[in-house]
């Protein structure tokens, strides 16, 4: 076995969306969360527009995230899975990926035999992606 | 003396055939699943891993009027990974011929084909085939050739 990497995951209908457990500073219940909506993780990745699930489910958890700057927080509806991954799996995603210059919010990509892909969010970048969103319902 | 022409490939999508120079290709494998990435653009709609690194998926039939785009979790019977200028590409097809080799007055502007990524087609037999220009596709991608 080789070096592992570790994962918070929200699995989506073909893929798993990996934020490095490393980056989350915690997790917290929506309920218990009393500052402004947080952007939800899969509308900032436009997970929606590959038909996985319908929109505007309400976020039940905060992600909390380091980021450079301190730390920033995403919400998602979705149950949250630990996974590793060797980290000689972990491929860098081509810039063919990424026309014109758009924020690069997915890393890498792994594609172990028999379990889902593992497409890995760079969390500063989603973070920064949600600092330029309003997000939905937000009404402060 | 040295036999002069152009070695091809056929590779096929739907009703859209289209030779790809056999120089380009790495390898021709089979029906592989490839990693959706969300908020694609339908030409570039995912990517495999092939060989220790990410290659991007390239659905031919987006560029090709009439055809139905690649779908979500489908895989087409075969995986044509093509070099492409400084990348390496995927191209799910339905079918792939074997290696012909075609002299090289066959290669002509197209004229006849109106599949945007050939710059040149073969008349081959009673056939006229568009040829992939790897840069055309990579400028439809807004990427430097």
């Amino acid at each position: 076995m080789g070096l592992a990497a570790t994962f918070l995951v929200l699995r989506a209908d073909r893929v798993d969306l990996g934020l490095p457990a490393a980056q989350v500073a915690r997790v917290v219940d929506r309920a218990d969360w009393t500052a402004a909506e947080p952007a939800d993780v899969e509308q900032l990745l436009g997970v929606f527009r590959m038909g996985s699930r319908a929109p505007a489910a309400p976020c039940a958890r905060v992600l909390i995230l380091k980021t450079p700057g301190g730390e920033a927080a995403v919400g998602t509806a979705r149950a949250l899975l630990v996974r590793e991954i060797l980290v000689n799996q972990l491929c860098e995603l081509p810039p063919l990926v990424s026309p014109g210059g758009a924020p690069r919010v997915l890393a890498r990509v792994a594609q172990p035999e028999g379990a889902p892909p593992l497409l890995e969010i760079d969390p500063a970048a989603l973070c920064a992606l949600a600092a330029t969103e309003t997000p939905e319902g937000d009404g402060s | 003396m040295r036999e002069v022409g152009t070695a091809l490939l056929t590779v096929g999508v739907q009703s859209l055939d289209v030779a790809v120079r056999a120089d380009l290709v790495r390898e021709v494998a089979g029906a592989r699943q490839w990693v959706p990435l969300p908020g694609a653009r339908g030409e570039v709609p995912g990517v495999v891993v092939w060989a220790g690194r990410a290659v991007a998926v390239i659905d031919l039939a987006r560029f090709q009027p009439g055809l139905a785009p690649l779908a979500e979790g489908e895989a087409r019977p075969r995986l044509v990974i093509v070099a492409c200028g400084g990348s390496t590409l995927a191209l799910p097809a339905d079918r792939v011929s074997e290696v012909w080799k075609v002299h090289d007055d066959k290669v002509a502007p197209r004229h006849v084909s109106d599949f945007p990524l050939a710059g040149a087609e073969i008349v081959f037999e009673d056939r006229v085939l568009p040829l992939f220009d790897p840069d055309l596709l990579l400028a439809r991608l807004g990427v430097g050739a």
